[in-house]
């Protein structure tokens, strides 16, 4: 009995010396933790209190207002409608390709790892100009589009293929590294068990990576919704017909209409704030998941 | 249900797994797959499964009469188990095993409380009962592969193969494991087939060893055949101890240095040369000559920590020997460290070399 107490008391004072031998002193640690929280304070929480600060400055009526506006309006249904083309979209390639890389051997692989990675590596700009290129009216596809009465550029269709290239890298990014850690023995073990590869995907695969992809959806709903720079090049800024939020928050501004501009800017900041509730929820769950991989 | 593979060849990209293999593993027999890593014995197996394809056209593999070389892994009704478990991890032991049973079609696939039954069947032939509700990662590992064994038997499979089921385990719960898999196996009698690279998991628990080195079989037998009757010099060298001579075939004696060994199988050779192979237990150590064919020898060291004392000898040749006797054996040779003594073969294995 005295024993053990003793080895406990020993163990106890153990720790707690390194500890001590590996951490900074005070005074560094509180000169780290201070810079880091100051950082925040001044360049994230400071702008978000600005925005909604600004969004209600006029009073609630008028942010309702700024809302209900028919251009505001419009801008808001056509940011939905790309987002709700867009997040299925990728649901699916994300999984295939992740699918692809992470399941099989095949050659190109790691090209193909690195095509995905393009639209982080492209400026989003570039990315605008490439598609104006393609289906612009002297492009290189536009006109043929055109001549079946389908135009693209300075539309929903170019707005909406423009978000497809910024957002596809992030559903297969996240999956990716989740599926290769977690291997291919329990779909293995599925198929001898006499399961079809429907059957294997959907009660084996899908729920291992299901946190993963709630993750990468996430994000790339997120990017979807806020993308500003590719959307801004192929969109023409034609108000009520092809301004998503963001652009309309741009024009409104440059208006100088400042009540209206943050008031639809709270709109994409509170977005972004559920955005990182679930973010942190399913990345607290993709851990439990790695650390029941690695058991 | 017997298991016949012919002809059966793998390779991935330059290395050869499997050259032309051809086994025959009767019915409801335990029957081990030994040899070591990079010997094919994984890949046979999973090729028996159907988890891999053999690269060669005229392959075939019989479950009894019926040639399902072209069956999908789907359909060949094996039982498999990995051998790091592969259980579903987000899902309880008695849905784990329950798995292979619900995703049957709709026709054949039994009612809910059926499945239940079954379960629950499993989980006492598992000795898990208590555990149905628990998550894989809440097992300990010998727990794990019970359950990975218990899934794999749900379906009712003709045949049950496990790619080293003991291998992630440790050395004590392996031991308990595998005694109660061969208990298992007497009860439910399916045709097994177990890989392993342990020779001591091998020689215990199965009816029939298949020992497999670089993608061929050396032998098949039962564990006393293929441990006292090696038919190659890799089986000779892989299973239990050894003690290896090189020398000559001369007038039908073998002759290893200081060493002369006279034996019925080399009998009618002429001048060739050879290797011979002898087990520990069967060179006799005394003190004192004692009369011919007896060669000179240092003893470098004892030790006696084991069930049996185990001599390392010196002859003046510089050849180490093993040797392992008794401990009443030894005592009576009255030998110390750095004693001299004698030494004669009992028992040995000659390979005759193709003559150049």
């Amino acid at each position: 009995m005295t024993g053990t107490v003793t080895l406990q008391a020993k163990n106890k004072n153990r720790s707690i010396v390194q500890t001590e031998s590996t951490t900074e002193s005070p005074l560094v640690r509180w000169l780290l933790i201070g810079t880091a929280l100051v950082f925040l304070l001044l360049f994230l929480i400071l702008p978000l209190l600005i925005v909604f600060r600004e969004a209600f400055s006029g009073g609630i009526n008028l942010f309702f207002q700024a809302l209900t506006d028919p251009d505001a309006l419009a801008a808001i249904r056509l940011t939905l409608f790309t987002a709700a083309i867009v997040v299925p979209v990728n649901l699916v390639f994300g999984v295939c390709a992740a699918w692809a890389i992470s399941k099989f051997k095949f050659k190109g692989k790691s090209l193909l790892i690195t095509l995905i990675d393009l639209p982080f590596a492209v400026s989003p700009v570039i990315a605008g100009l490439i598609f104006i290129l393609i289906f612009g009216s002297r492009g290189w596809l536009g006109p043929w589009f055109l001549s079946h009465g389908i135009q693209i550029i300075f539309a929903t269709p170019g707005i909406v293929i423009a978000t497809l290239f910024v957002t596809f890298p992030f559903v297969a990014r996240e999956l990716i590294p989740l599926m290769q850690a977690q291997g291919t023995e329990e779909e293995q073990a599925a198929r001898v068990l006499g399961a079809s590869g429907w059957q294997t995907f959907s009660r084996v695969t899908l729920p291992n990576i299901k946190w993963g992809l709630i993750y990468g959806l996430i994000l790339c709903n997120a990017r979807a919704m806020g993308e500003f720079g590719a959307v801004s090049v192929v969109s023409g800024h034609i108000r009520g017909y092809t301004n998503t939020m963001p652009l309309h928050v741009e024009i409104l501004y440059n208006e100088y209409n400042f009540t209206a501009a943050f008031a639809i800017a709270s709109l994409l900041a509170v977005l972004a704030l559920v955005t990182l509730v679930i973010k942190s929820v399913a990345e607290v769950k993709i851990t439990g998941d790695q650390i029941q991989t690695k058991l | 249900m017997s298991i016949k593979v012919e002809h059966i060849s793998k390779s991935f990209g330059t290395f050869k797994a499997l050259d032309d293999v051809s086994l025959t593993i009767p019915t409801n027999k335990l029957v081990a797959l030994l040899g070591p890593s990079g010997s094919g014995k994984t890949t046979l197996l999973r090729i028996i499964a159907g988890l891999e394809l053999p690269d060669n056209r005229d392959s075939a593999i019989y479950f009894d009469e019926e040639d399902v070389v072209d069956r999908k892994v789907t359909d060949r009704q094996v039982g498999f188990v990995f051998q790091h478990y592969a259980l579903f991890r987000h899902m309880t032991v008695f849905e784990n095993i329950a798995f292979g049973l619900k995703v049957q079609p709709k026709k054949v696939r039994p009612s809910m409380e059926e499945i239940k039954t079954r379960v629950d069947e499993l989980l006492g032939l598992i000795q898990l009962e208590g555990l149905a509700g628990r998550y894989p990662n809440q097992l300990s590992g010998g727990q794990r592969q019970r359950v990975a064994l218990a899934r794999a038997l749900a379906v009712e499979p003709k045949v049950l193969l496990l790619d080293e089921p003991f291998g992630a385990l440790d050395a004590k719960v392996r031991l308990e494991l595998r005694r109660w898999l061969r208990k298992l196996h007497e009860e439910i009698n399916v045709t097994s087939v177990f890989v392993t690279h342990d020779q001591e998991e091998a020689l215990e628990v199965a009816d029939y060893v298949v020992v497999m080195s670089n993608g061929k079989i050396e032998q098949m037998g039962t564990p006393e055949d293929v441990f006292h009757r090696p038919e190659t010099e890799f089986v000779m060298n892989f299973i239990g101890q050894v003690n290896q001579f090189h020398g000559r075939v001369e007038r039908g004696r073998g002759v290893f240095g200081k060493l002369v060994v006279e034996d019925d199988e080399i009998a009618g050779a002429e001048n060739a040369s050879a290797r011979m192979f002898v087990r520990p237990h069967e060179i006799k150590v005394t003190s004192r000559s004692s009369g011919n064919h007896e060669v000179p020898v240092t003893v470098l060291h004892v030790h006696k920590a084991g069930p049996r004392v185990r001599l390392e000898l010196q002859d003046d040749e510089n050849r180490t020997l093993q040797v392992d006797m008794s401990h009443d054996d030894f005592l009576m040779t009255e030998l110390g460290k750095n004693d001299k003594a004698y030494v004669s073969v009992q028992n040995s294995r000659i390979f005759i070399s193709e003559e150049v």
